[in-house]
């Protein structure tokens, strides 16, 4: 897998830091971003083969960043894995091109993280 | 008609009487019965001389008459005893006399009259009358018409016996069927001023009055509560003591009083000048006064027995409707009470449950809020603690390992904690929110049991999974499906210390049925009660050191219940446990 780049969207340092640990770890090229907005804005520019993206963030949320890169041609290929809780992700998903989208409730070990990033890679 | 002679012989008499018989006897109207007694006089009697007068008290009014100079005046009487007629209503003796001037006792009405004949006119020996014929010729009658008058009179007597009879059966029919209507509307009302007001328009049909008042007793006073021939400020002044007036004495004994001539009641109090007789009878209920019906009239002797049973029987109506009506209030205000408790209580019940159930959301609000705050922070250290533990970050001795292993199992199980907690809230607030898909549970459970195997087997237990061939499609929401077989994998593997685990599917006809059996310590029959009730957890000493949270049963019963399913659960200490739920076959799409 190693090459293949990943966007990170979370505005918690320690999450951000945490994530791209594990995934730098692994040998991924991980792009990092602080909120909804400069992850689209890096999504577009970077073009990376997946975004992880939290949902809890202030100004905008997961979701919203989610729908606008769904809408966006040049982002909309770009499967995209959430954190969040379960309930959460039901619900809000309903409204949202779904496609190429999955989530991972937090806390989380980073095997499942791991597991989840290769499922969507692989595909 | 022929005008006969009387007296030629005895077969005249008897022929006469035979059809004077007729005659009177056709009708049963005295007012008829009187005018063919005149009508027969007139042809059977030359003198034609005729009066009959009735006796009424002490007074003889002249009734019927031919050729009386004071017919019509309804003045006009003859004092008992006086006269010759009044000497014969006296004695109730026949007078026959044949020259009237040499009797002291003759009263000259009619001119010129010489001669007298006057018969009583008795019934059951009782003198109700005179019949009388005088003639201007001295010794004008003989034997013969003494007996023809006396025969007459007693026939009339007869005919006016049977009128009187009728009367007062057609009056005693008229006031039976008068009650019966009264007892109608007095009864068609629950309330006092409609009874009274049709007690009155009855009785005012019936009665010769001038003023009627009700009475009822209150704080041991009459007070007039209708009447009729007052106007409202009288009837409203309208008041006696127990045992004061007429009212009072009735009230106080409880007996019906009639006073023929109030001037000659020493208790009497008038209440209007122009009344001279009254009639007061009580109206009573279960023996005990509780009114006065009181009657009154300008005239004298205007009530008689008949009278007094009359009202007697429609009051003893009334005082039971009164009695109802007075019950009904009772009621009724006693149900307004009741209504207004209940009204007050309901208000307070729905703020209580208003209250309720803010603070129910409050808990819920502030539960959902902590488990989602505390996310991120366990997130780091489950994340940054693995990361440690795995060697990561540099390498570590096998004691550091076990203990980030401990730190690692003790976060997330405060994590589960909190996890369960809002589950238990949301099913208590029913905010739990299922989406039914198509399931294949034949799929998720040879997926499902890689983990548990694995799991089995770093305990060091076998495991083994038993499926049909074929399992049906169901719907069922995958993420509930999961948190039911983790839930009770996991109390399997933290209570089986050696031995295995099972799990077994069976498809039944509505259902399937899905068991998890183990080999380990077992739970005793009091404690299986108490297994899905909330923090219940049987063996604190050995869930604590499995570490549970003592809720995931009760959520797990109530994920099973929200698939139309059942669980349960069969168990001997020492020799293992079996869980076993159902799911429907026949649930919907999207059953929420």
């Amino acid at each position: 897998m190693a090459g293949k780049k990943i966007l990170v969207v979370d505005d918690e340092p320690n999450i951000l830091k945490l994530v791209s640990f594990i995934l730098a770890s692994k040998g991924y090229d991980v792009i990092e971003a602080s909120g909804g907005a400069e992850g689209i804005t890096k999504a577009k520019a970077e073009k990376p083969d997946l975004i992880v993206l939290d949902v809890m963030m202030p100004k905008m949320d997961g979701f919203e960043a989610a729908k606008k890169l769904k809408a966006d041609p040049a982002t909309r290929d770009i499967p995209i894995l959430m954190l969040s809780s379960k309930a959460q992700f039901e619900d809000k998903m309903k409204g949202i091109d779904s496609g190429a989208m999955d989530y991972i409730t937090k806390p989380f070990e980073k095997d499942e993280l791991l597991q989840k990033i290769d499922e969507f890679l692989e595909s | 008609m022929k005008k006969l002679t009387p007296h030629k012989d005895s077969e005249d008499i008897f022929g006469v009487l035979y059809e004077t018989g007729k005659l009177i006897n056709s009708t049963l109207d005295i007012a008829t019965i009187l005018k063919n007694i005149v009508e027969i006089m007139s042809v059977h009697f030359r003198s034609g001389d005729f009066s009959f007068l009735a006796l009424e008290g002490e007074r003889l009014l002249l009734k019927a008459a031919l050729n009386h100079p004071r017919w019509g005046d309804s003045n006009y009487f003859i004092p008992l005893g006086k006269g010759i007629t009044g000497t014969v209503a006296a004695t109730g003796q026949p007078l026959n006399i044949g020259d009237v001037r040499k009797d002291k006792r003759y009263i000259g009405i009619r001119p010129k009259m010489l001669s007298e004949l006057a018969v009583p006119v008795k019934i059951d020996g009782k003198v109700v009358g005179v019949f009388n014929l005088e003639s201007p010729d001295i010794n004008s009658f003989k034997e013969q018409d003494l007996k023809l008058l006396t025969a007459l009179a007693d026939q009339t007597a007869v005919a006016i016996k049977n009128a009187r009879l009728y009367k007062s059966y057609a009056d005693n029919v008229k006031r039976l069927s008068n009650l019966y209507e009264s007892g109608k509307a007095i009864n068609s009302s629950l309330h006092i001023g409609g009874i009274l007001k049709a007690l009155l328009e009855t009785s005012s049909k019936e009665l010769n009055y001038d003023s009627i008042a009700i009475l009822l007793i209150s704080n041991g006073r009459l007070y007039a509560r209708a009447g009729l021939g007052f106007t409202s400020d009288e009837i409203a002044s309208y008041s006696a003591a127990m045992g004061e007036g007429v009212c009072g004495k009735v009230a106080e004994t409880g007996k019906p009083l009639i006073v023929s001539d109030v001037s000659k009641c020493d208790f009497y109090i008038e209440q209007s000048s122009r009344t001279k007789s009254e009639m007061a009878i009580p109206i009573k209920y279960g023996g005990k006064v509780m009114g006065v019906y009181n009657v009154e009239s300008n005239n004298l002797n205007s009530f008689d027995n008949d009278d007094l049973l009359f009202i007697s029987a429609l009051s003893e109506q009334a005082a039971i409707a009164i009695k109802n009506a007075e019950l009904f209030k009772e009621i009724e205000s006693f149900s307004e009470v009741l209504q207004k408790k209940v009204n007050e209580a309901t208000t307070e019940l729905k703020n209580a449950n208003e209250e309720l159930q803010y603070l129910n959301k409050v808990k819920t609000d502030f539960l959902s809020i902590v488990s989602h705050e505390l996310r991120t922070p366990m997130t780091s250290i489950v994340g940054y603690v693995s990361l440690l533990r795995d060697g990561e970050c540099g390498p570590i001795n096998q004691q550091q390992k076990e203990f980030l292993q401990i730190v690692q199992d003790e976060s997330m199980r405060l994590y589960r904690l909190l996890s369960d907690l809002l589950d238990v809230q949301k099913i208590e607030a029913k905010r739990m929110i299922y989406i039914f898909k198509d399931f294949d549970f034949m799929g998720f459970l040879k997926k499902y049991s890689k983990e548990a195997e694995r799991e089995c087997k770093a305990k060091g237990l076998d495991f083994s999974l038993i499926l049909p061939k074929n399992i049906p499609i169901i719907k069922a929401d995958e993420d509930k499906i999961r948190q039911i077989m983790t839930n009770l994998v996991s109390n399997a593997l933290k209570f089986t210390k050696k031995g295995g685990i099972k799990i077994e599917l069976h498809v039944l006809p509505e259902f399937l049925q899905i068991e998890v059996s183990d080999t380990g310590i077992g739970i005793s029959e009091a404690n299986q009660k108490l297994l899905f009730e909330k923090f219940s957890q049987v063996n604190m000493e050995a869930s604590r050191e499995a570490g549970g949270t003592g809720l995931g049963l009760a959520i797990t019963k109530s994920l099973v219940e929200a698939h139309g399913g059942k669980i349960w659960m069969e168990s001997k200490p020492g020799h293992g446990s079996k869980f076993v739920f159902t799911m429907s076959r026949k649930l919907g799409n999207n059953l929420v």
